[in-house]
């Protein structure tokens, strides 16, 4: 049988033909025993997958759709994705590693390089009390001479002043 | 891997903390040291001596003050130098860790006072007593 003669009673089956090619497909059915056979065989094989697909249900289309919004309410209450949850928790990791770092290092920056906490001796603004003890110790190479430390609150100064034994105190005038 | 990062960055800053050195250490001091001859015989007013004057006046009680000279040097922690002085004077001065500074003035290379103080920027140090020239000289140590 000839490809053309198949398709068209192929198409035939399906309803599908112009009116002259409804005549040549009878006149091909009348004159080939072959292709009427063939037709025979195809048309019984179509009712077939007919009746089968008649013992499936058909969906109903109002459980279908609430069956798909139960499926998408489901997917809502999920927790997060796990892509983004990581990359958020990997940011915050970084934060406070970094913010610990740099609140130590302060910290430890104020303990140890204030003078005043350490319990170094003040160099660079001294208080009036602290002046005092700068004078750590003195020592009158002159014999017969002394020595005397005064420091001033409202000048910061401190002196050493070494008597001679003078017979004129001008502290006193 | 990030609780590793993290741990590694705090040991840094740690290490960094510990062993970053004490600017006090590395720097360079400037000192200087001013000679004044304070008496109470009428004296011109000298404008060098317009920035220690005032506190010189509060502190001691003589009546006026002359300049003499002055001398500067530069030291580091650890060593020693030694500043001339106008009438055969000087001062040697070694440095010492954490400001302090032991000060020996010799006049005609003869000691006369010996002392160790902690310096410290716009807080003077005075040495006094020393009769010379009908006054008492007086020096200002100050750190600059």
């Amino acid at each position: 049988m000839k490809r053309k003669d198949a398709k068209l009673i192929s198409r035939s089956l399906d309803g599908a033909l112009s009116p002259e090619e409804r005549i040549r497909v009878e006149r091909l059915l009348e004159t080939d025993s072959g292709a009427a056979a063939t037709a025979r065989v195809w048309q019984d094989i179509g009712d077939q997958l007919r009746i089968d697909a008649g013992r499936a249900p058909v969906p109903d289309p109002l459980l279908a759709w609430q069956e798909i919004r139960r499926k998408v309410r489901t997917t809502a209450t999920q927790p997060d994705t796990p892509v983004m949850g990581s990359l958020f928790g990997i940011r915050l990791r970084w934060v406070a590693g970094l913010a610990s770092v740099v609140f130590i290092s302060l910290i430890g920056w104020s303990l140890f390089h204030d003078p005043r906490v350490a319990g170094e001796p003040v160099v660079s603004a001294p208080s009036p009390a602290a002046a005092s003890e700068r004078v750590e110790w003195v020592v009158a190479e002159i014999p017969g001479a002394t020595t005397m430390i005064y420091t001033d609150r409202e000048t910061d100064m401190t002196v050493i002043w070494m008597d001679l034994a003078q017979t004129d105190d001008p502290r006193d005038s | 891997m990030m609780t590793k990062t993290s741990t590694f960055l705090f040991f840094v800053g740690i290490f960094l903390l510990l062993f970053t050195p004490s600017p006090a250490h590395a720097e360079a001091v400037q000192l200087q040291a001013m000679m004044i001859q304070a008496q109470n015989e009428p004296a011109p007013m000298d404008r060098r001596l317009e920035r220690v004057e005032y506190k010189l006046r509060r502190v001691f009680g003589f009546n006026y003050y002359s300049y003499v000279g002055e001398g500067s040097l530069m030291l580091n922690a650890g060593s020693e130098a030694t500043m001339s002085l106008p009438r055969g004077h000087s001062l040697r001065i070694r440095l010492g860790g954490k400001g302090k500074a032991e000060v020996r003035w010799f006049r005609d290379g003869e000691a006369l006072l010996s002392t160790s103080v902690g310096l410290s920027r716009n807080s003077p140090v005075v040495l006094g007593g020393v009769p010379s020239d009908g006054g008492t000289l007086i020096l200002v140590l100050d750190q600059r």
